[in-house]
């Protein structure tokens, strides 16, 4: 489970950079960017406490 | 219930910090990145713009004063802090005697306070973007609508109660925040470059010193920001907390002093490129709309960041504001020891809420940073030459403590005669207020020394043990 979680939050983190990145690169749209920035963050809240509590 | 119950953390409020409750690095680089990443840089990085400071200044100007600002907390703070292990509160009660940290601790509560109620003004921001109400513009000191109002004072109560719930628990929440925000305060200044036409990074500088920070002449009602005015603002503008000594109740808990480079993580990235990337959003919205003027910081991230933005806005207002709102409880707890810290903390919080209903201070924030620094500086000279000096020239540290005076005369008078000085210069000197407190430092060394010589002259006293 906790090996699943920080994937997650590794993907949330990449994506919340990299969709300003594309839109940047005019390879994404603006909507398109923010939409997946809102994934990200819900993503990093839900999965980045279940391991960044238990590692301490 | 009983008070204690709601006590959930050992603070040691009035006690050395024992080493099995000492925390490592990454608590500070957590703590001061979560701080310093903050809803207020998406009001200082804009009135920057608004100062017509150039891009060169700016750049150049944030490198040094941040750099000086790391090397404040390293070499002047956390020494102290890691060989001493209290509070500020009881640090200055052993020197200065009860009487005195009375006044101080008023005035750094008070401080505390606005500056805590600036934060819950940002954040409210973003909420009038979810909910429309008429926002508060950039020469607004009141508050201007029902919606405002309720808005503050919701988020400024939610900010209080999770406040009084302890450090190490506001830490956990910033540690977790931190490296999510610190991406979205970058996506802020990457979608706004976009939004300005840049395409490409090697055009960059170029579109910095024409499009974005083309220095001249200062927004009305703003005051002309150089180099100098950028390095000495970003080096002082948390004085308070570095040479002023507040971070002292922070670094009692470092096992190293050199963890006070963990300050840099706030530094670089906050107080550089978060405010780049708040100058930028505002850059953006000056573009499309040169009347618009108002430097909201809801709304800015809105435009770049969507919801994601917004999210941002709020969060970065919390995890800076509850540890301003835990350090104002600590302030105000030493006037009323017997009362629990979580009901001193609440109250605290509540006058944050209330405070953060008048956005005059985060209007005028830079200069209200600078005056939040200059008046509690002397105290941080005090501490500074008392700990390190005053043994070394025959005289006696700690005095209060040791000949048991309610009120030390020459940390008094070197205080409020410091600030007067300071006054006196920023009134009548024509000195700016971001200058004086370097000067004002040196004066308060000074007049401390001076002042204590006179002031023990006295049978002598007991050695420091």
């Amino acid at each position: 489970m906790k090996k699943i979680a920080q994937v997650v939050s590794a993907l949330a983190l990449l994506t919340t950079i990299l969709s300003p990145l594309l839109f940047f690169a005019d390879r994404i749209s603006q909507a398109q960017a923010e939409s997946w920035m809102l994934a990200s963050a819900v993503a990093w809240f839900i999965s980045a406490p279940l391991w960044m509590e238990s590692a301490k | 219930m009983p008070a204690d119950a709601h006590e959930p953390v050992e603070e040691f409020e009035r006690e050395r910090v024992p080493d099995r409750a000492l925390l490592g690095l990454k608590s500070f680089v957590g703590m001061y990145g979560g701080e310093h990443i903050a809803g207020t840089e998406l009001m200082i990085g804009p009135l920057f713009l608004a100062s017509g400071a150039s891009a060169f200044d700016l750049f150049f100007g944030l490198l040094l004063g941040n750099l000086l600002a790391v090397l404040s907390w390293t070499f002047i703070t956390a020494p102290i802090a890691t060989r001493a292990r209290l509070t500020l509160y009881f640090q200055l009660e052993k020197i200065c005697g009860r009487k005195l940290v009375v006044l101080y601790n008023v005035a750094n509560g008070i401080m505390f306070t606005f500056l805590a109620g600036a934060m819950v003004t940002v954040s409210s921001t973003a909420v009038g973007v979810w909910i429309r109400f008429r926002m508060p513009g950039l020469n607004d000191l009141y508050p201007n609508s029902v919606g405002w109002v309720v808005s503050a004072l919701a988020v400024g109560l939610l900010f209080a109660v999770v406040a009084a719930y302890g450090y190490k628990f506001l830490a956990r929440v910033a540690n977790i925040a931190v490296p999510w925000m610190v991406l979205v305060f970058l996506a802020f200044g990457v979608i706004g470059l976009r939004q300005l036409g840049v395409s490409n990074l090697s055009h960059f500088w170029s579109a910095a010193q024409t499009t974005i920070w083309t220095g001249g002449n200062p927004l009305p009602g703003q005051i002309k920001f150089t180099f100098w005015h950028v390095a000495f603002f970003a080096w002082f503008c948390n004085m308070a907390v570095h040479i002023g000594m507040a971070d002292l109740s922070v670094f009692r808990y470092a096992k190293k002093s050199w963890y006070g480079l963990a300050s840099a993580s706030g530094m670089f990235l906050g107080h550089f490129m978060a405010w780049l990337s708040a100058s930028i959003l505002y850059a953006v919205q000056l573009r499309q709309d040169p009347a618009n003027t108002d430097v909201l910081p809801g709304p800015m991230a809105y435009r770049a960041c969507g919801i994601a933005g917004l999210l941002c806005v709020v969060l970065a207002g919390w995890t800076t504001a509850n540890p301003t709102i835990y350090r104002a409880g600590l302030a105000f707890q030493s006037l009323v020891p017997r009362v629990s810290r979580f009901r001193v903390t609440l109250v605290t919080g509540i006058m944050v809420a209330i405070a953060g209903l008048f956005p005059a201070v985060t209007m005028k924030l830079l200069g209200f940073v600078a005056l939040y620094g200059m008046v509690l500086m002397p105290m941080g000279a005090v501490i500074f030459l008392d700990f390190w000096v005053l043994r070394k020239l025959g005289l006696q540290s700690n005095y209060a403590e040791a000949s048991g005076t309610q009120f030390n005369w020459a940390a008094g008078i070197t205080w409020f005669a410091t600030l007067g000085a300071c006054a006196w210069l920023v009134l009548r000197g024509g000195v700016q207020i971001f200058f004086v407190s370097l000067p004002g430092w040196f004066l308060a060394a000074v007049l401390y020394v001076l002042l204590s010589k006179l002031y023990q002259r006295k049978p002598p006293l007991a050695p420091n043990l």
